[in-house]
């Protein structure tokens, strides 16, 4: 008996837990580079986004919100950082006249792997957001991918 | 006569009763044809009617609710069989959506943000320590385009605000750019005009490329966030 209204209290706990609405993950693969001439040549990806280049190069990643300011949002961005490299990355978002609206930088990434998030509070409504990041040369780091979601 | 009377009378009266459960069956059986639920049907398919029916009530209600929240209309959430509350699936719904609905409510959020974000450092005491805040009008002078003006400056403890003017939208356009990192090739590193997270509003409402344009930007304290919605 008192297992079967344990089991009955578990199934309630499950049902009623929220689910995370417009939570959203995108691998780094889902992004592209800044710039295209570096497409073919710079980077490539295995479980994410690398540089083996000898100059730093930039990668960008869309982020599709699915509400405009309102509940504040979080941007997770995970990454790896091995020994003499750096990863350093930015959300930007612009409106439809191209003038930017909000940018952040996110925490810097320490070595070995991390995720770092910043919260947004700005997100007009109809304007366009991505993250982009600065990927060190020499396959030093890796951008794993984003989550991101209302708070 | 009064027989007669009486007669037709008692004639009348039954041929309206008549007359009244014929039309009730009509429209009873209306209703049933109407349902799907036809009397000679066997209780199977009674019973798939039935939840056919309430399949298609429950998609009418789904829509309902769908247009009631694009209206900004929170429904009522009713309970789960079992008396188990639903999964909470309305935030999203609820959320003000991502394109905006008309250019006057988009105008409407940003004067709101502006509002309150105004409130949030009007209440904030100045910090006259804070070097970045300090040195906050020279440099924003420093990338102003021509045609362009600083209106005002003000910071607290962890917000400025930065008022300008545009002689048109392409002059913000270049002015929100050099508030902003934008790779560059070559660029080894990311370097923000300003280190902590920034919010760029257009308080004027341009309607072209040639409109002049008054903006309103915040600027947070690294290490703070800036003001939420309210």
């Amino acid at each position: 008996m008192k297992k079967a209204v344990l089991g009955m209290c578990a199934l309630a706990s499950v049902a009623i837990v929220p689910s995370q609405a417009g939570a959203r993950t995108a691998p780094g693969t889902q992004g592209s580079p800044f710039f295209w001439q570096s497409a073919s040549t710079c980077f490539s990806s295995t479980a994410g986004i690398e540089n083996s280049c000898t100059s730093t190069q930039y990668w960008q990643m869309p982020v599709l919100w699915d509400s405009a300011t309102g509940p504040n949002k979080t941007i997770l961005v995970a990454g790896t950082v091995s020994s003499g490299g750096s990863l350093s990355c930015t959300y930007a978002g612009f409106a439809s006249s191209g003038a930017i609206v909000t940018e952040q930088n996110f925490p810097a990434f320490p070595a070995g792997n991390s995720q770092q998030s910043i919260t947004v509070t700005s997100v007009p409504a109809g304007s366009f957001a991505f993250v982009f990041c600065a990927v060190s040369p020499n396959t030093s780091s890796v951008i794993v991918g984003l989550d991101y979601f209302p708070q | 006569m009064k027989a007669i009377w009486i007669s037709g009378a008692a004639l009348g009266v039954t041929g309206a009763l008549a007359l009244a459960t014929l039309v009730g069956r009509g429209h009873r059986a209306h209703l049933e044809r109407a349902a799907g639920l036809e009397e000679s049907a066997s209780s199977a398919d009674t019973m798939a009617a039935l939840v056919d029916q309430m399949g298609r009530m429950r998609g009418e209600l789904e829509l309902l609710r769908a247009q009631q929240a694009a209206a900004g209309v929170r429904p009522a959430q009713p309970p789960a069989a079992g008396g188990v509350s639903a999964p909470d699936r309305s935030a999203a719904r609820d959320d003000p959506p991502a394109t905006p609905r008309s250019a006057a409510d988009a105008q409407a959020e940003t004067f709101r943000y502006v509002k309150h974000a105004d409130q949030v450092l009007a209440a904030e005491p100045k910090d006259k320590t804070w070097g970045d805040a300090r040195d906050l009008p020279r440099r924003v002078e420093g990338v102003l385009p021509s045609g362009s003006n600083l209106e005002s400056v003000s910071c607290g403890t962890t917000l400025c605000r930065v008022e300008t003017t545009h002689a048109t939208l392409s002059a913000y356009r270049t002015f929100t750019r050099s508030m902003s990192f934008w790779p560059k090739p070559g660029d080894t590193e990311i370097k923000t005009f300003w280190p902590g997270p920034t919010a760029f509003l257009v308080v004027s409402d341009p309607g072209g490329e040639t409109d002049a344009v008054r903006a309103v930007a915040y600027l947070a304290r690294p290490g703070s966030n800036l003001p939420s919605a309210p």
